[in-house]
């Protein structure tokens, strides 16, 4: 019994180890504090991104790509001055702003995803969380 | 106390109830390495964590052994039979030396790559030696957890037969996926070994014996066959 007992031990303490460590590399790779938002107008994809972890002291730009229709279309980082932003108190600073120029693409609907991209485990590791939602738009001819 | 003791030794053959958690204990153990070689080694690679991993599998050991009245001498941590152990495991590590050497020749005729060892011996003597202590260290644990462990709750489930071995080999093996030739080697290894450990059981010979399988495997096989020695989750990365 006392053998059993050890090894139903055992199994709980394996499990909430497993636990952790799925939660804890989880959290490493894909930080969930990116905030931020996606529009279409004019030619260009644009709006803002924060990271809701970076303190006032220690403000993150944070880093951005832009994908249209599945693929990567161009990278930049949203460090320009959006007062708007911080006036509704979602960012630390003013810079905070993005904007991708739309490239040629042919007439008819498409789809833009804007991705924040984190780095983990010393820059060996990159993930892409998606800002927001699917920005779809139409190019008319 | 001695006549029991020596009966234990020889035939750890127990109750049912005793024989089903023996082969819980094997699939226990077998599964804490697993998720180690699969699951941490996916999550946060190596390291300190991944040998934490394996800390509540390495207790229940130790735990198990007193709860089971087992040793150290029974379990095999001994030295009055190591060159009784070293003098049987002698001609199977010749022959399989001979046949890496074999292979080894082949397939550096069809591929020219180095072997694992080459990359080892690189850094210098004293480096190379505390890889040779590395290796050995490496080699008393398997051994250890293999035989001191799974082979003896092995013999609780069947007795010293062909069916406990195959439990040996197969648990071996399985650690050893999804490289195919070194599962394949593992589970061949397992099973004569197990086969040497229910016959003199000595963790110090088998061990050693272990640590010199590895170094002349990696010594004669180039490395594109052993995959680099990668198992688990590791293999693919």
């Amino acid at each position: 019994v006392k053998l059993a007992n050890w090894l139903i031990a055992k199994s709980i303490i394996e499990i909430l180890f497993l636990i952790a460590l799925v939660v804890v590399a989880q959290y490493r790779a894909f930080h969930p504090y990116f905030r931020g938002d996606a529009e279409f107008a004019a030619g260009y994809i644009a709006g803002w991104a924060v990271d809701e972890a970076a303190s006032a002291s220690h403000p993150r730009s944070v880093e951005l790509q832009l994908y249209i229709d599945g693929k990567l279309v161009a990278t930049t980082v949203a460090d320009k001055p959006r007062p708007d932003v911080r006036a509704h108190g979602r960012s630390q600073d003013d810079f905070c702003g993005y904007s991708f120029l739309v490239p040629p693409l042919s007439p008819g609907a498409h789809e833009a995803r804007v991705y924040a991209v984190h780095s983990s485990d010393g820059d060996a590791r990159k993930t892409l969380q998606m800002i927001n939602h699917p920005v779809l738009f139409q190019i008319e001819k | 106390v001695n006549a029991t003791n020596e009966l234990h030794e020889t035939s750890p053959r127990e109750t049912k109830d005793s024989r089903t958690l023996a082969m819980w204990e094997i699939i226990s153990i077998t599964a804490s390495a697993l998720i180690a070689e699969w699951a941490v080694a996916a999550l946060i690679g190596s390291g300190f964590l991944m040998l934490a991993s394996i800390l509540p599998a390495f207790a229940f050991m130790i735990l198990s052994h007193r709860a089971r009245g087992e040793s150290l001498r029974v379990i095999g941590w001994r030295i009055d039979n190591f060159f009784k152990a070293i003098k049987e495991l002698a001609l199977p590590i010749l022959i399989a030396v001979a046949a890496f050497l074999l292979i080894g020749q082949i397939l550096h005729r069809l591929d020219a790559n180095y072997a694992v060892s080459e990359k080892w011996w690189r850094n210098g003597a004293q480096a190379t030696a505390f890889l040779f202590a590395r290796v050995t260290a490496w080699a008393l644990f398997q051994e250890y957890a293999l035989q001191g462990f799974i082979n003896r709750r092995a013999q609780i489930i069947y007795g010293k037969n062909w069916r406990s071995l195959l439990i040996v080999g197969t648990a071996f093996a399985i650690l050893h996926l999804p490289n195919v030739p070194l599962t394949a080697a593992t589970f061949c290894a397992g099973i004569i070994f197990g086969y040497v450990y229910q016959r003199t059981p000595n963790i110090f010979a088998l061990g050693l014996a272990h640590a010199l399988l590895t170094i002349a495997l990696v010594s004669t096989i180039p490395i594109n066959a052993l995959h680099d020695l990668r198992v688990g989750y590791k293999f693919f990365g």
